[in-house]
């Protein structure tokens, strides 16, 4: 339940077992291993060390491959996958299994092979095909495209602009060279295809008299045959090429069985490269190498056991004025999913606080209120439950399910409190579809609230809201004077917190008509204290008055509460409109059809929105009104050299 | 002026065809804004499908609320149950304002929401895994909208 003590790690091993090292390192977890740069900055550690070379390159382009090839099989041998990936297990020998991991990376090498080649076919493919289209209008001439001259004549290829007017053309031609013709093989939205045969000696002349209509010769240099020949062969390529293709997709599609030893890959490739990026922030002089870096203080004694088997020197000290160690929370198993909430916000500085215990308990309240649904609050527990139990999700996804169970829970019992089931579910199928049969006692009980209802009587949730509120408030500020005698500023934590307390009694007083004299002091007392830490005297006296401003924004905090009540009616209202649209159809078959369909889409509806909505507002609450009294953020997460994989989960060995 | 004192219903009905149609208006524009986003982010990635979605549907929800709100309130005017026309001038102004928070609450935030998650939209381009504060940031602004609806809702409950 607490932000964890990190050690400042400096070690110096040989060089020769930096590898075994890194994967006893990996295997603990609990290091992280800082840039070395400042180090480098100063001539005299320049003069003996540098930065170690890497394979990071390589291995990263490893792991590219990997990830081609699993792309590669989703699309040749696709599997339905679902919403979320099952891991399996996978012990950790196997895992380091250098020989599974060359089988995989030689499997993924074969099928990106394939994959170049099937890119190469499309190449050839598209050259192919422009081919063709190239060659297309001139089958109606059906000459020999090789032909190009006889004894007296020249042929000559020629296209024109489709706006050409052909005999216009002619005209031009007869003029400037009356021993030529021009033959059309076709035209299209384009171009004008013409074939132009004249005498060998008139070629220069007929060219120059079709210059003015744009005309461009088209040369078939590598061309034999006629064009209907030689497209008659392209296609005949082309569905080799087809062929070729099908047989290379479906030689990927043979590796589907590599899927999940790819995977696996996948996972041991990515913590090589994160091994890799670890050597790359090591210092060496060839023999030994340096490594600097921060220890999560939990773990302490495995490290060092670890560490004693290799030949190396270390120290682990506590950390320096100026140092920003990173921030690990350390919460137990059942509390983690907060760190859902607070990760989203910001993490707490190292000197700060752990908050997660702290919003806990008013994170899973607050949610619960304003859903407050006894029906909802089973649905968000069995799928959170459901989808936990069946996929075992990890970090993020895995907090969030199980959160998602306890919000399941407080929106059953706050539901309980004040009579929620599907809204208003109850009453309405009791009017409309068993008219004269009178609810049971303790149900009619249960619909008009336990404590309040809060369509019936907002007021009362009004009122609730702004209470918690206030309690939420008040906590946070008891939490700063916690922190101030922690840190050994007790008394200004106190002068902080304390005058507000009094102004606050103050009000009550004035409020319940015993004057306004301890209103008066208070007021007196905050201009006095709260300017405290300002030099000069006018400063502090400025400091104080401001401080009077300072009434508005807890005005303004205690009326935020009032999304607590104003959520809690949503929920309420949108169910009950539902069930009463549902009912539109009275009590015929009809009707009840209607009612089921209506009931379906718009619970569903509601609880999608309302979830997102008081997911956001419970944590905004935190975040802006709980965490303003005392919250220190800023932390850096501690991010140590550690397995983190995708498709598996590593079995401990023992 | 005998019409005007005859025409409680008529103003009332005023106010249900506001809510319903200014929430709709706003949410088909913002609906819009933000399927114009999503298709641009389509053409590159349309994997993203599914994200996009989710995105384009947040700010549809205000329709939906002027919806509810135009229902209840020919619920509460007793349209529904044949028993309206007996209403007088004064109600039924009381029932056309009760319906203006959600029209004009919902023909804008509507769009602001519209807008929001449109950036959203080219969150999810650029960095999918943060999809979930773009929805977020969506979010905040349908607090405004439910109080709209609340507003209503509460005016009608108790007129």
């Amino acid at each position: 339940m607490a932000i964890v003590q990190m050690k400042r790690l400096r070690l110096i091993a040989l060089s020769a077992e930096q590898s075994d090292l890194l994967a006893r390192l990996l295997h603990i977890g609990c290091v992280e291993v800082t840039e070395t740069d400042n180090k480098l900055a100063d001539p005299k550690w320049a003069a003996l060390l540098k930065r170690e070379s890497t394979d990071l390159g390589d291995v990263k382009a490893q792991t590219n491959a990997v990830s081609a090839a699993l792309a590669a099989l989703k699309k040749y041998a696709p599997v339905k996958a679902g919403l979320f990936i099952k891991r399996s297990s996978i012990s950790e020998k196997e895992f380091l299994s250098v020989q599974a991991r060359t089988q995989a990376l030689d499997a993924a090498s074969q099928i990106n092979q394939r994959i170049q080649k099937i890119a190469q076919t499309h190449t050839q493919e598209n050259r192919l095909i422009a081919r063709r289209a190239a060659l297309q209008p001139w089958v109606p001439l059906g000459l020999p495209l090789e032909l190009t001259e006889t004894q007296a004549a020249k042929l000559t290829y020629l296209t024109f602009p489709a706006a050409a007017d052909p005999a216009a053309l002619r005209a031009a031609l007869a003029e400037a060279a009356p021993m030529a013709e021009l033959f059309q093989a076709g035209g299209d939205k384009e171009l004008l295809y013409f074939l132009l045969i004249c005498h060998k000696e008139q070629q220069q002349q007929a060219l120059e008299g079709l210059k003015p209509f744009s005309a461009s010769t088209v040369s078939f240099k590598d061309f034999s045959g006629s064009p209907a020949e030689n497209i008659a062969a392209i296609e005949k390529e082309l569905e080799h090429i087809g062929q070729e293709r099908t047989k290379l997709e479906e030689e990927i599609t043979s590796f589907a069985d590599w899927r999940k030893p790819l995977q696996v890959t996948m996972d041991r490739m990515n913590q090589e490269v994160s091994k890799a990026a670890v050597r790359e922030k090591m210092l060496t002089d060839g023999t030994v190498v340096f490594l600097e870096g921060w220890a999560a203080g939990t773990q302490l004694e495995e490290l060092q056991r670890e560490l004693g088997r290799f030949t190396c020197a270390y120290e682990l000290a506590d950390p320096e004025e100026g140092d920003t160690p990173p921030t690990l929370l350390k919460n137990p198993k059942w509390m983690q999913c907060m760190n859902m909430v607070t990760e989203m916000y910001s993490l707490p500085a190292y000197n700060g606080i752990d908050p997660n215990p702290l919003i806990f308990f008013f994170y899973i309240f607050f949610f619960g209120f304003m859903f407050a649904d006894v029906a909802y609050g089973i649905i968000i527990f069995a799928i959170s439950l459901a989808i936990t139990k069946i996929y075992h999700p990890k970090k993020t996804m895995g907090y969030m399910f199980q959160l998602g169970q306890y919000l399941g829970i407080s929106t059953f019992i706050c539901g309980i409190f004040t009579g929620g089931f599907f809204g208003n579910l109850l009453e309405v199928v009791y009017d409309t579809f068993l008219p004269g049969v009178a609810m049971p006692g303790w149900m009619a009980t249960f619909c008009s609230g336990i404590a309040f209802s809060p369509v019936a009587s907002p007021m009362t949730a009004l009122l609730a809201a702004v209470c918690i509120g206030a309690v939420h408030l008040l906590t946070g500020q008891i939490i700063h004077i916690y922190m101030g005698f922690r840190d050994g500023e007790g008394v200004d934590a106190l002068l902080d917190v304390v005058p507000w307390w009094i102004v606050f009694a103050g009000i009550a007083l004035l409020a319940l008509g015993m004057g306004p004299v301890v209103l008066i002091i208070s007021a007196l007392s905050l201009v006095l204290t709260q300017g405290r830490h300002e030099k000069t005297f006018f400063k502090k006296l400025f400091g104080g008055l401001r401080s009077l401003y300072d009434i508005t924004s807890w005005l303004s905090d205690i009326l935020s509460y009032s999304r607590l009540m104003a959520l809690m009616l949503a929920t309420s209202v949108i169910a009950q409109v539902f069930n009463t649209l549902g009912t539109l159809g009275g009590r015929t078959v009809f009707g009840v059809i209607l009612f089921v369909v209506v009931f379906l889409i718009g619970h569903v509806f509601n609880i999608g929105v309302n979830l997102i909505g008081t997911y956001v507002h419970a944590a905004r609450l935190q975040y802006l009104e709980f965490f303003s009294k005392f919250y220190k953020e800023g932390g850096i997460p501690f991010r140590p050299l550690k397995y983190d994989t995708k498709y598996v989960d590593i079995e401990e060995e023992k | 002026m005998e019409f005007l004192v005859d025409c409680g219903l008529q103003v009332a009905v005023i106010g249900a065809t506001l809510a319903v149609g200014l929430a709709c208006a706003g949410s088909g524009r913002g609906v819009g804004i933000v399927g114009e986003a999503a298709a641009g982010v389509l053409s590159e990635d349309p994997n993203k499908f599914a994200q996009c979605l989710i995105l384009q549907i947040i700010p549809g929800t205000q329709g939906l609320y002027g919806l509810v709100i135009w229902f209840f309130a020919l619920f509460q005017m007793g349209i529904l149950g044949g028993t309206a026309a007996d209403m007088t001038i004064a109600q039924g102004i009381g029932y056309c304002f009760a319906c203006l928070p959600m029209g004009i609450g919902g023909y804008f935030t509507a769009i602001a929401q519209g807008r929001c998650a449109a950036a959203g939209i080219s969150l999810v381009a650029k960095r999918p895994e943060e999809m979930s504060k773009g929805i977020i940031m969506a979010i905040m602004v349908e607090f405004y909208a439910i109080l709209c609806l609340l507003a209503s809702f509460l005016m009608l409950f108790f007129l």
